[in-house]
């Protein structure tokens, strides 16, 4: 039969390797309100507004909200340590803040923030005889991705899009005891449409079907 | 003779098989709108959660000539799908039903197509 715990911690393990978008390693300029670069651009690399960005190489990496983004520049909400050019990267990955099944987020609405759902749904005897015969386990991977309202649909498609492409149908997520987590082909992940909270926030859902074949 | 004879049985064929096309699309959607609204094991759904009642009385079939709908008009369904409202992950307190029945229902369509056929058909 099925390890629950083993196929949720593969779908989580698959979801950690995450990234929507980056600049890869350039020369970056740290301003007080964001980035500024002046070779390449931030929108062809994908940024946009609403999105959480993680910097590396610079003094201060600490994560900020993208406001606008122009070819040029990012411009952040709050203010941050102007620093000098510098060979850095700018990457939007998994927000910092994430809700994994059963740990309690308290969010913060003027941020991206993540929650996932582990959904076991059917067990069947798919042949005989019943001891030794296969069984199949199906269910869901449930993903809400949350951003501010009134940013625009990017911040919550390409995070969506991001996530569809690490997970294509007939992936095989290998588990310790020698079954595997597999992609559905047959029904395979789709995102919601994106929806207005009341709140502040807005949110897509990524349904993810998995099954997984097991010796009873 | 014989050529007037095989043309009837293919049309006799013919009728019988959208016969069961036809039962076995009304059965599917009696099964998927049960899936949705009570729950099934077919497909792993829990069904709706009750408060007032409001949006597990609200869930209908509308039938078409090549397509049949399961509606409901309540504004706050999306949210009871998804679990989540305000910007947080609801938490459950129905004592029946739960999240995600559409979801459920939708990536078990095999299993539904199977369970209609098998019950319109039989087991051959």
């Amino acid at each position: 039969m099925v390890d629950h715990d083993m196929a949720a911690l593969a779908l989580r393990n698959q979801l950690l390797t995450l990234q929507v978008c980056t600049t890869g390693s350039v020369m970056l300029t740290a301003t007080s309100t964001g980035f500024t670069r002046a070779i390449g651009s931030f929108l062809t690399d994908g940024f946009a507004p609403g999105m959480e960005v993680l910097p590396i190489g610079f003094g201060d990496n600490s994560r900020g909200v993208i406001q606008s983004v122009t070819a040029g520049a990012i411009i952040l909400t709050g203010t941050r340590s102007a620093e000098s050019a510098a060979t850095a990267s700018l990457t939007v990955g998994l927000p910092e803040l994430v809700g994994w099944d059963n740990i309690a987020l308290d969010p913060d609405m003027g941020r991206p923030y993540l929650e996932e759902s582990y959904v076991p749904a059917t067990n069947t005897l798919l042949s005989m005889p019943y001891t030794g015969g296969t069984v199949e386990d199906t269910g869901l991977y449930v993903l809400r991705w949350y951003a501010p309202s009134n940013v625009g649909r990017k911040a919550l498609s390409a995070p969506a899009q991001a996530i569809l492409a690490l997970f294509p149908v007939g992936l095989n997520l290998p588990l310790a005891d020698g079954t595997a987590v597999r992609i559905r082909g047959d029904i395979g992940p789709i995102p919601s449409r994106i929806q207005a909270d009341d709140a502040g926030t807005s949110v897509i859902t990524i349904t993810i079907p998995w099954r997984v074949y097991s010796m009873n | 003779m014989r050529r007037m004879s095989f043309g009837l049985d293919v049309k006799r064929f013919s009728d019988k098989v959208e016969g069961y096309r036809r039962a076995i699309a009304e059965r599917a959607t009696e099964i998927a709108f049960a899936s949705i609204v009570e729950g099934s094991p077919i497909t792993g759904a829990p069904g709706q959660p009750v408060d007032t009642g409001n949006l597990k009385g609200s869930w209908a079939i509308v039938r078409g000539p090549l397509v049949n709908l399961i509606t409901t008009p309540v504004i706050y369904a999306p949210q009871i799908e998804d679990g989540t409202r305000a910007g947080r992950a609801l938490t459950l307190r129905s004592q029946v039903g739960g999240f995600h029945s559409l979801a459920l229902t939708r990536v078990a369509w095999p299993r539904i197509v199977q369970a209609a056929a098998e019950q319109v058909v039989g087991h051959g």
